[in-house]
């Protein structure tokens, strides 16, 4: 078959994938209306600030000071009031109930203690189980207390005012947070979902697309026509790349201005790393149609084998530092890891090649693999 | 006793394909095992870098104490100035502590130095921890030197003591356990249970099933009881993982426990057979199927994502997840060990939420009948 021939299949194919797209009712919304419903959804719901921890106030002292620590809890952004009593009893029924995220017990004799210059101890009492939380909670305390401490010290009518206003902090830690100086985790989120809506379109809607010819017949058909297998597969992937380019344009754009997500770094970099992570994702829809024989094999292998592992493993949401040594080797092979960190590197910091390289080379190299390993298998089991 | 009929009928045609058992059995704690290992928000091994202009045992000792436990890891000792942004920007480490020249001579002598950290703030939480770290471990370091310098420390006029009720050690884990195991039987029992109706009508014999004198309670019910049992004994197989491999023990009442399972259990399945009624066909089915749970439980059940941090619109939304219930009433028992007098709003929601699934899908059998 020459050139031009060849160039004349492919353009048909393509037409014909695409007009099959639109007649199938089940692979369209999975196209358009995923895409999009995931991006809001994730973008919204996908989000891990903690919310203010609800504080039960328990005075039994009711003195200034007493009252001063409780004021000065919301202004430390971390607490919100809930409630203020003088019974501790009500601790333990807010906590069970989870009304209230902490309680902070002011003990009788507080303001006293304090007036007469002796150090004086006050008790909090966190709900552990949502530990994220909780250790916010607990740090965002301590730091209170801290500079209570240091300004009552310096109050001359206390009596310890004279050695502690001499004493100074021993080390301080000065920290400025680059990048994200908001500490959003919204901005940190909403790329991923690029990467997740990629996937989906890439991976699943391909597999599908392929496994449903399996299923009619149809594919076997068109391998005996004189189309090459390499045009015939061209033909089938192209579409859903035109397809996955799109997706990234449209979303990108609402990132960026919908969510205000800044762009720091290079768009063609970032488009020039769409390649290997588009060649692995197609790849993977490939193999996964090449395994299955139905949709419904398709769909379950697409979603468990591949879908789940890629969201849980990739540090999309969980940081991959903190998993277990036996784990993290295991991250290397999810293309999806490395694109995450080159397209929040991108994004948030204006990373380039210099930084990113190794992440770079890694997902060249598996999209690359992937790829290979899938046309060739496929091109084996057409045959 | 026709419900044992179709019960029996049922439990055999499970039995015959004992793949579709072993998944249905061995699938959730499977899963849980895994990723029970790798769902974790701690936040260890930050990396770290030290820009350290002093060289001095104090600056190196200082390095010392934070990498002392396992939440830095030092990754790199910067020469100049002009790599910490690369080092930040690469992503190899997410803090650079800058110690300043005269360190070690500052603290000797009392002056107070400063430190400099430079966080990478991209992971919001990952960035919030590690400068919580940072600031924890300084001031341990500096209480030290103070105790080692003073021949008799001043206490601090206020000191708060820190009591941490239910999850003492502070470990994601046991949060995200049991949304883990909502998250597992929510998919589990609601695909298994539309599958294996659908597969009847697809197969036909449930044409058979419908024109015998069964009427469609019964027949709901003899589809529900094995898979339910099934699901008891998966339930029961995933409390021991997270018992053994996990060291979660229940504080509450473990009979409860069950009663909650079983009501969860029942609910999803009448889900599963409320989708079996509307589709048509396997495939159908387990895509509505797999919509319906996954997505719903994974992002608006309160199991990863704090509902209370979604805007008002997404809140009202959660309220018709039924895995919310579930993930915040199995917190309870399990991890603070509170019973039914705390838990009876959740109680009620999964109640009405197993009532309306199971309702309606014997009316919809009904009508399919007819």
């Amino acid at each position: 078959m020459s050139a031009s021939a060849g160039a004349i299949a492919f353009a048909g194919l393509v037409m014909k994938e695409l007009r099959q797209v639109r007649s199938d009712p089940r692979i369209l919304p999975l196209l358009v209306v995923a895409p999009l419903v995931q991006l809001v959804v994730l973008a919204y719901a996908a989000n891990l600030d903690v919310a203010t921890a609800r504080v039960l106030v328990v005075d039994q002292d009711g003195s200034a000071e007493a009252r001063e620590i409780a004021q000065r809890l919301p202004n430390t952004g971390s607490f919100e009031i809930w409630s203020t009593t003088d019974d501790p009893r009500r601790i333990d029924d807010a906590l069970n109930r989870g009304d209230a995220d902490v309680a902070l017990t002011l003990p009788k004799g507080l303001g006293r203690t304090l007036g007469h210059g002796r150090p004086a101890t006050v008790q909090l009492t966190v709900d552990g189980s949502d530990s994220t939380a909780a250790s916010i909670a607990l740090g965002a305390a301590g730091g209170l207390t801290q500079r209570l401490s240091r300004e009552w010290s310096l109050v001359p009518s206390l009596p310890i005012a004279s050695e502690a206003a001499t004493q100074r902090t021993p080390v301080e830690l000065v920290s400025r947070v680059l990048y994200n100086p908001d500490l959003r985790s919204r901005i940190f989120m909403v790329p991923g979902v690029l990467a997740m809506v990629l996937l989906v379109v890439t991976m699943i809607a391909t597999s599908m697309a392929i496994v449903r010819e399996k299923e009619l017949g149809t594919l076997e058909q068109l391998v005996v026509t004189p189309i090459s297998r390499t045009v015939l597969l061209a033909g089938k992937l192209v579409p859903f790349l035109l397809f996955g380019l799109v997706d990234s344009v449209v979303v990108l754009l609402v990132t960026r201005y919908w969510f205000e997500v800044p762009f720091v770094g290079s768009v063609a970099f970032l488009f020039a790393n769409l390649a290997p992570y588009l060649a692995s994702t197609l790849g993977l829809g490939l193999l996964v149609s090449t395994v299955s024989r139905t949709q419904q094999q398709a769909m379950m292998t697409a979603l468990f084998l591949v879908m789940m592992p890629m969201l849980y493993l990739s540090g999309f949401v969980f940081p991959v530092e903190s998993m277990p040594a036996v784990v993290r080797p295991l991250t290397e092979i999810v293309p999806l890891r490395h694109f995450l960190v080159i397209l929040r590197g991108v994004m948030l910091k204006g990373a380039g090649l210099t930084a990113l390289w190794p992440s770079v080379v890694k997902l060249w190299l598996i999209g690359l693999v992937t790829f290979a390993a899938a046309v060739a298998l496929f091109q084996k089991r057409a045959r | 006793m026709n419900v044992g009929t179709v019960a029996v009928k049922e439990l055999r045609q499970v039995m015959r394909d004992p793949r579709t058992m072993l998944v249905i059995l061995g699938m959730p704690a499977l899963l849980l095992l895994f990723y029970g290992y790798v769902l974790s928000f701690d936040v260890k091994h930050v990396g770290l870098a030290v820009l350290d202009r002093d060289h001095t045992p104090q600056s190196r000792s200082l390095v010392e104490t934070l990498c002392s436990q396992e939440y830095f890891d030092l990754i790199e000792e910067l020469k100049a100035e002009s790599e910490v942004l690369p080092t930040l920007v690469s992503g190899r480490a997410t803090l650079v502590l800058v110690i300043p020249h005269g360190f070690g001579q500052d603290t000797t002598t009392g002056q107070a130095p400063a430190l400099q950290a430079l966080i990478d703030g991209s992971n919001a939480t990952m960035a919030e921890t590690a400068q919580d770290y940072a600031e924890a471990f300084v001031a341990s370091h500096g209480a030290r030197l103070e105790t080692l310098r003073a021949a008799e420390p001043v206490p601090p006029p206020l000191s708060m003591r820190f009591h941490v009720l239910y999850n003492p050690d502070l470990s994601s884990t046991r949060f995200l356990l049991p949304g883990l195991m909502g998250f597992i039987l929510m998919i589990t029992c609601t695909v298994a249970t539309a599958l294996s109706v659908v597969r009847e009508r697809e197969t036909g014999t449930m044409e058979q099933l419908s024109v015998s004198p069964l009427s469609p309670w019964e027949i709901v019910a003899g589809k529900a009881i094995p898979y339910g049992a099934l699901a008891m004994v998966a339930a029961g197989l995933v409390m021991g993982v997270a018992r053994f491999a996990f060291g979660l023990r229940v504080a509450g009442d473990p009979a409860f426990l069950v009663f909650l399972l079983a009501l969860f259990v029942a609910g999803a399945q009448g889900l599963g057979l409320l989708i079996s009624t509307i589709t048509s066909s396997q495939q159908v089915a387990f895509q509505v199927a797999t919509y319906a749970t996954m997505l719903p439980t994974l992002l608006l059940s309160g199991f990863i994502f704090p509902i209370r941090s979604m805007p008002v619109a997404l809140q009202a939304l959660t309220t018709i997840v039924p895995a919310r219930y579930f993930i915040v009433a199995l917190r309870g028992v399990v991890l603070k060990g509170v019973g039914p007098d705390v838990l009876w709003p959740q109680v009620l929601a999964l109640v009405v939420f197993t009532s309306v699934t199971l309702g309606l899908s014997v009316v919809r059998l009904r009508r399919v009948r007819l």
